[in-house]
């Protein structure tokens, strides 16, 4: 299931003013981006991730709200409160996707029904459902026919489905990976089945296996529950470019500060800490550094920040940490302290 | 303001100053570097209201002239750019001139730089530390108690004392102590000073322990300390380092060390760091490092296992009294401590699984290094 512009629909939710305009989350700042959109906005062509400044100018009377995230968080979880009581094999991707399992159902097309009218009365929200016999065409089904859908794909049907799509439905096939299918001349699922195991693993790599079998409507991913945290990020676009290292350096350090309390909220202990810098010419560099035991961050982002390159103008920064230490390591071990017992009276 | 000086020397004042100069924009003036012309030396500061660093560039140096100063003054210039222009400048000497409204000319070989400076009445002036509280020792003694002591400071700690390091003088004899509560090192050692001279809980911030050890680096002389307010001055004749101490009280770390042992381990320091070492290629994956040791008669068996990874066994010799013991705890902290003992033959003293344990170097007695163990289960 798939919550139907999910951040945009919260806004106009909670401000009647909004409903039925096009309500833009993110992209205020001029080089910010956009998080999410209504679909009034949708219909002036913008759509997320597009820069703040571009969706202005195809939308000037659009109306740009900053984005709330621990709100989303709030009713992304009532969302969640309603689904669990079907299944309580679930993955959610990101506050507004969710896999369910709900093979345990002898029909489960009443169900999704039932889940859709609950989400509504009990949210105010819309959700599109996809229904099939795997996370891939659950997934191409939830967007076939975006909002308020509900969309089966059976087995019998999923190739003639498969056949007639974009290439981009697939999921996984981002802007990069059309660019070079569209070489090829492969526009859609059907012109893809052309392509031999190999040739698609050549071009994608690992993942060219998976690509291979989703495109003939195949896929043996299970549900993942309580999906792992893999990493932690804090990222910022600047309002104006930035060329010195030492401005990099002050705002980096406040993003891993955002991390170290996010990482220390969550109780991890990340090994690995990465710094990403887009120039202004969108390339893109990302550098990491992993550290064994306890180690000081900052000293680490220090050096990561002087082994970039600060000749062009950075638009973006992200620091990220991941590689997360075994929870199970802790659970046996406990550091025991000196005690400072008469400090504490 | 008017003078000559040579390129070079300029270059390392330049450079040792930076390292204070602020970064960050909240004080804009500190970003840059102070200059003050004197008849016969010329001072350069930086600073970011933590730290401050000043040199003095003497005329002559070595029999060796340096600095011509024709006329007096004094300017703030940029620090950052600053630095990277004296650093490229095309000859052996630079010539710098001061003119109205701060306009900063600098001259070397053919190129000629024109910058805009600050007033220098803008700049904050240095803390006025009332000298009666001062200490001396080497240069390198200093820089020995760094490393000896800093790396055993908290990182990231609530209670922020632990992230300096303790300074305290009594009878002449300097103790210096850091921990993180789960490692302790303390050091001891003396040093000059007035015999009635007593000093308790000066807790300097760990950052500026280790800039304290850069800053003094090629020093041979001996170092001035002096503690005022809440201001450290460490100073030789050319070069002064204001740090800001941290406020809080230390808590009595004497409380902690166990006076006595039931097991007791004599080894040699070298080979002992090595085979730690090794267990740890194991143990570091993990979330602390945990080794176990198991201590019997004239042997330590040295064990590490990874449920990722694999295990590891090493033995080694050493000179056991007392019964035998189990105990876990992280490697890193032994491996940091034992780096620093230069000592031969190392004493290590326990009082049971779960309490701190002792190393202390058999031939010394101003060094100590506690480690708090691991509790498995």
């Amino acid at each position: 299931m798939d919550l139907d512009a999910f951040f945009a629909s919260v806004e106009q939710l909670d401000n009647p003013e909004l409903r039925g305009k096009p309500v833009i989350v993110g992209g205020r700042e001029n080089r910010g981006v956009v998080s999410t959109c209504s679909y009034e906005a949708r219909a002036f062509g913008i759509h997320s991730a597009m820069p703040g400044a571009v969706a202005r100018r195809k939308c000037p009377h659009g109306i740009f709200v900053p984005v709330r995230y621990e709100r989303y968080k709030e009713k992304s979880a009532e969302v969640r409160e309603i689904y669990t009581n079907y299944s309580d094999q679930y993955e959610t991707l990101g506050l507004d996707e969710a896999y369910l399992d709900v093979s345990h159902f002898a029909d489960a097309v009443p169900i999704a029904k039932e889940l859709k009218q609950r989400v509504k009365q009990e949210t105010g929200l819309t959700c599109s459902i996809g229904l099939s016999y795997n996370k891939s065409l659950a997934k191409i089904a939830s967007d076939l026919r975006k909002p308020d859908a509900l969309v089966i794909i059976r087995p019998e049907e999923a190739l003639s489905i498969l056949e007639n799509l974009p290439i981009g439905a697939l999921h996984g096939i981002g802007k990069k990976s059309k660019e070079k299918l569209a070489q090829k001349e492969i526009y859609t699922v059907k012109d893809f089945w052309n392509l031999s195991r190999d040739e698609v693993i050549q071009m994608f790599g690992k993942f060219g296996y998976d690509l291979y079998d989703r495109a003939r409507g195949e896929d043996k991913r299970e549900i993942v529950m309580d999906r792992t945290v893999r990493s932690i990020s804090r990222e910022t676009t600047f309002p104006i470019d930035i060329y010195d290292r030492n401005d990099v350096a002050s705002l980096a350090k406040e993003l891993l500060e955002e991390g170290i309390q996010a990482v220390e909220k969550k109780n991890l202990k990340p090994r690995t800490l990465s710094l990403k810098i887009r120039y202004t010419d969108f390339t893109t560099h990302s550098k990491q550094r992993t550290a064994y035991d306890e180690v000081d961050w900052f000293v680490l982002l220090d050096d990561l920040i002087d082994s970039f390159d600060y000749t062009s103008g950075i638009r973006l920064i992200s620091v990220r940490f991941s590689n997360f230490m075994e929870e199970t390591d802790g659970s046996h071990y406990q550091q025991l302290s000196l005690s400072w017992e008469d400090e504490n009276r | 303001m008017k003078l000559r000086i040579l390129q070079s020397v300029l270059v390392d004042a330049v450079s040792q100053v930076t390292k204070a100069v602020s970064t960050r924009t909240t004080i804009p003036i500190l970003t840059g570097i102070k200059v003050t012309a004197e008849e016969d030396q010329l001072i350069l500061t930086g600073s970011n209201s933590d730290m401050t660093i000043e040199t003095k560039i003497p005329r002559v140096k070595d029999e060796k002239e340096q600095l011509f100063v024709e006329k007096i003054g004094s300017v703030v210039v940029p620090g950052k750019i600053f630095a990277e222009i004296v650093r490229k400048l095309p000859g052996n000497e630079v010539e710098w001139i001061v003119g109205e409204r701060n306009g900063i000319t600098i001259r070397s070989g053919k190129a000629e730089f024109q910058l805009h400076g600050l007033p220098s009445e803008e700049y904050p002036s240095l803390p006025q530390l009332y000298e009666e509280q001062v200490f001396s020792l080497s240069a390198d003694l200093l820089r020995t108690l760094v490393r000896k002591t800093s790396f055993a400071v908290a990182v990231n700690e609530a209670r922020g004392v632990f992230t300096g390091v303790l300074f305290q003088l009594e009878e002449g004899l300097l103790t210096c102590v850091a921990t993180d509560s789960h490692r302790l090192s303390r050091q001891k050692t003396q040093v000059e000073s007035l015999p009635d001279l007593q000093l308790n809980n000066v807790i300097i911030p760990g950052k500026s322990m280790s800039e304290l050890a850069k800053t003094f680096a090629d020093e041979t002389e001996l170092v001035d300390l002096v503690v005022a307010g809440n201001q450290l001055l460490a100073r030789t004749k050319h070069l002064s380092f204001y740090t800001r101490l941290l406020e809080g009280s230390y808590p009595d770390t004497n409380r902690v060390i166990p006076q006595t042992g039931d097991v007791e381990v004599t080894t040699k320091t070298k080979e002992l760091l090595q085979s730690v070492e090794r267990a740890s290629l194991i143990s570091r994956d993990g979330r602390d490092n945990v080794i176990k040791w198991t201590v019997s008669d004239n042997q330590v068996q040295i064990t590490s296992a990874s449920q990722e990874i694999g295990s590891v066994v090493e033995e080694i010799q050493a000179d056991v009294k007392g019964p035998s013991l189990t105990i876990s705890f992280n490697a890193r902290y032994m491996i940091e401590a034992l780096r620093t003992i230069d000592s031969e033959e190392i004493h290590i003293q326990f009082t049971g699984s779960m309490t701190p344990f002792l190393m202390q170097p058999t031939d010394r007695n101003d060094s100590l290094h506690l480690i708090v163990p691991i509790r498995t289960r």
